[in-house]
């Protein structure tokens, strides 16, 4: 697979053109989500400890998701009680 | 791999010169260096400017990235492929994204006018550039030093307890260079050219003493 440089991404290259092209034919894909608790009513906050250096990696995945860790977190937990015969929770 | 000079242009109203000075920075660092101009904005305007720029000029690598995945890409390349100076033309307006990238800088970069209106908005501005927590300063745009406005502006400032760091005239050659893919100091215009020298001196300036 060919790696990907900042001049391909750049409009003075090809590949840039290409994607401008296709944000002036339509709105823009990779803008990001701003995932927000709109309503937290049967929510509650929960702190843990974890590895300092995993949460820096959870972060990274949250951002090259466009999402937060809070829903990957959630998400996680999801797949463990799912493991264990149990319901999705709300999130 | 060293990690480039992230320098972010900021300003929450719209139309105080953020692509201005961020077109004339980029293009003076990459006079000098290896240099990334990141649109952010997504009407774009600085990606245009390059588009209509003379292929035979010196330009900096110009990259539309609206996203926060775009952005987070970008910066990652620029550190492996040792991009040294990497300027972010910021939308103007607040987001999450914002806050994040303005957290990322090693320099913020805050261009207004010398007029009631930007004054007036300029704390939202400030209040995000303080919450950053990041080495900040003004830049003065289309100033006019022979208006009242221009000696009352510095006590203003000075109130947001952030220094100016430069200015940029208000002169045709910046009005006409942009659309034409030019920067000020392309024009043959030499106050211009004096003006960008210097705020590129002050901005490395700053980079290393705030």
């Amino acid at each position: 697979m060919k790696q990907v440089s900042l001049a391909d991404m750049a409009v003075n290259a090809p590949v840039a053109q290409k994607l401008s092209r296709q944000r002036r034919a339509g709105p823009d894909e990779s803008v990001s989500k701003v995932t927000r608790d709109k309503d937290n009513t049967n929510r509650v906050q929960v702190a843990f400890r974890m590895d300092k250096d995993a949460y820096r990696e959870l972060k990274r995945m949250a951002l090259d998701e466009d999402t937060t860790v809070n829903e990957l977190m959630v998400r996680a937990i999801d797949e463990l009680r799912a493991r264990k015969g149990l319901k999705k929770t709300s999130g | 791999m060293a990690k480039p000079s992230v320098i972010c242009i900021f300003s929450n109203k719209g139309g105080t010169g953020k692509t201005t000075v961020a077109v004339h920075l980029a293009v003076g660092y990459a006079q000098r260096s290896p240099t990334a101009l990141l649109d952010v904005d997504p009407q774009g305007t600085a990606a245009e400017w390059l588009r209509r720029r003379p292929a035979d000029l010196k330009s900096p690598l110009t990259v539309p990235c609206t996203g926060r995945n775009a952005v987070t890409r970008a910066l990652e390349l620029a550190r492996a492929e040792s991009i040294e100076n990497v300027i972010l033309d910021l939308p103007p307006h607040s987001s999450a994204q914002v806050a994040w990238l303005l957290g990322e800088a090693d320099l913020i970069l805050v261009p207004t006018r010398a007029t009631a209106t930007d004054l007036v908005t300029l704390k939202q501005t400030i209040d995000l550039v303080h919450a950053a927590k990041r080495p900040a300063g003004f830049v003065l745009n289309a100033f006019r030093p022979h208006l009242v406005e221009a000696r009352e502006i510095a006590p203003i400032l000075a109130g947001y307890k952030l220094p100016i760091i430069g200015s940029l005239g208000d002169r045709i050659a910046y009005s006409r260079g942009l659309p034409a893919g030019l920067a000020g100091h392309e024009m043959g215009d030499e106050v211009a050219t004096e003006e960008v020298a210097k705020l590129l001196k002050n901005v490395s300036k700053a980079r290393k003493e705030l």
